[in-house]
């Protein structure tokens, strides 16, 4: 596996990480540790005025703010206001709200807040979506080894396809980028693809019906299944069709980069 | 028909996955969309999540085999301590009898019966993070000549209102440390898969304690 970093040397790379007990707070160590390996710093603060202070002083170095609930709600909620106000919230920083129990009432407030995502500190999954989400959102791509490849990407979702075009756009990694919502689009324009990622239900059609050509094309290609949904019989049939990866596609749509990403470093 | 249900059910939440991820994708390009409504988008990707989950089990097949139940029960709790180190709760083993219900008995899929083992232990874990002392305890007791095996956590006793055991018990139960209510249902499921039961009696003493065979 090729050793990778997502992030460019002049990128953002703080994060503020806002608790009761800041840097004592023992998953603290545990994210810190994590986020390092990415070359992201986690900066602890247990108190508002420094959260503001830090916000004032270092504005253009942060990535983004992970708050903790234990922190305070009416913290929480003083210092997004904070955030707002000072129009510190731009396109590249997000919120992510972590919280203790799984009271609704929490998960509620986080969202009417604004936050991106609501994860909780005692699931070990969480980590992952932190790191996931920065990294798909910051991470640079361009200089990714994956920026030379022609790029197919097969979905009937139109919303998700322009959505997704325009997250590309926006961070001009798209141009080797093709894109097909139907089969005759497909027909009519396909091309030899390095790397083909087909929805499992693409249209009336199963996408790994569509494996074989894309390999006669280019012996080499790799062909990623996503679907909504996967069984057990839906990743067999994908590795009996020889699909070289599947996943379920991720909930937030940005987080589809990255997905692939990994996959490919780990297949190449 | 069996495969006929299946397919409905796996087409649904596919689409349904689909359509709620476009919902999310369209309200998103309104900045001024209210946070509540994302908050409603998000419940109803977590429920649709928990069915997923709850019918990957119900149709899992089981590849059963002998189970050390002791050390399922110690690596499960070891794992649920090392995702919470902001706290200390006492674990005990009382097992009486255990090499002879061993002998005859502990067959099991390993990674559902841990998964079912995981699900009672965080739900313990969970119950217990105001109480001061907070144990669990994994022993074994015969109850009328049928012989069970025992979670016990020293926490709050269970409201009568609900069935804990009802898929989403948690979303109604209005409960501030309840999640959606989608664990208890699922181990139970595991454990009925199994040819097993799990049930579950609040202490007169306190505490609640989650019975279980297989």
């Amino acid at each position: 596996m090729k050793n990778h970093s997502f992030f460019s040397k002049n990128q953002r790379r703080k994060i503020l990480y806002c608790s009761l007990e800041g840097g004592k707070d023992q998953i603290f160590d545990f994210y810190k540790q994590e986020f390092e390996k990415e070359s992201i710093h986690l900066i602890p603060i247990s108190n508002l005025s420094d959260a503001k202070k830090y916000t004032s002083d270092d504005a253009s170095e942060i990535l983004g703010f992970i708050l903790h609930f234990n922190w305070g709600e009416k913290q929480c909620g003083q210092f997004i206001e904070h955030l707002k106000e000072n129009k510190l919230l731009f396109e590249s920083s997000f919120i992510f709200m972590l919280f203790d129990s799984k009271s609704s009432s929490e998960r509620k407030s986080a969202f009417v807040w604004g936050a991106k995502e609501v994860l909780d500190p005692n699931d070990s999954k969480s980590i992952g979506v932190l790191k996931d989400h920065f990294i798909s959102y910051h991470g640079d791509f361009k200089s990714s080894s994956f920026s030379n490849l022609n790029i197919g990407f097969l979905d009937d979702s139109e919303n998700l396809v322009e959505s997704f075009q325009n997250f590309l756009s926006q961070r001009e990694i798209d141009k080797n980028w093709s894109f097909f919502t139907t089969l005759e689009d497909w027909k009519k324009n396909k091309k030899s693809f390095d790397l083909v990622m087909i929805d499992y239900r693409f249209g009336k059609n199963l996408g790994t019906q569509l494996i074989e050509e894309i390999k006669e094309s280019n012996r080499k290609a790799l062909v990623f299944i996503i679907s909504n949904y996967i069984s057990p019989e839906i990743e067999k049939l994908c590795k009996e069709s020889k699909a070289d990866f599947i996943f379920s596609k991720p909930r937030d749509f940005n987080l589809i980069l990255s997905r692939i990403f990994e996959a490919y470093v780990k297949l190449v | 028909m069996e495969s006929n249900e299946k397919s409905i059910i796996e087409s649904f939440i596919h689409d349904f996955k689909g359509e709620l991820r476009d919902l999310k994708l369209n309200l998103e390009k309104d900045n001024n969309v209210e946070g509540s409504i994302l908050f409603q988008i998000e419940m109803m990707n977590e429920m649709l999540l928990a069915v997923e989950e709850y019918y990957f089990f119900y149709h899992m097949e089981l590849k059963k085999k002998s189970v050390n139940l002791p050390l399922l029960v110690k690596s499960c709790f070891q794992k649920v301590k090392e995702r919470n180190q902001n706290r200390t709760v006492e674990f005990n083993i009382i097992l009486n009898n255990f090499k002879k219900s061993n002998e005859s008995d502990l067959i099991g899929d390993d990674d559902s019966i841990k998964k079912a083992l995981s699900l009672l232990i965080e739900n313990a874990w969970k119950f217990t993070k105001d109480v001061p002392n907070a144990t669990i305890t994994f022993g074994e007791e015969d109850i009328k000549g049928e012989h069970f095996f025992y979670l016990y956590n020293n926490g709050p006793n269970l409201p009568h209102e609900v069935n804990i055991f009802d898929l989403f018990y948690g979303k109604r139960s209005g409960h501030e440390r309840a999640g959606l209510g989608i664990g208890l249902p699922l181990a139970k499921l595991i454990f009925e898969k199994h040819g097993g039961r799990l049930w579950a009696k609040n202490n007169d003493e306190g505490g609640v304690t989650f019975y279980f065979k297989f």
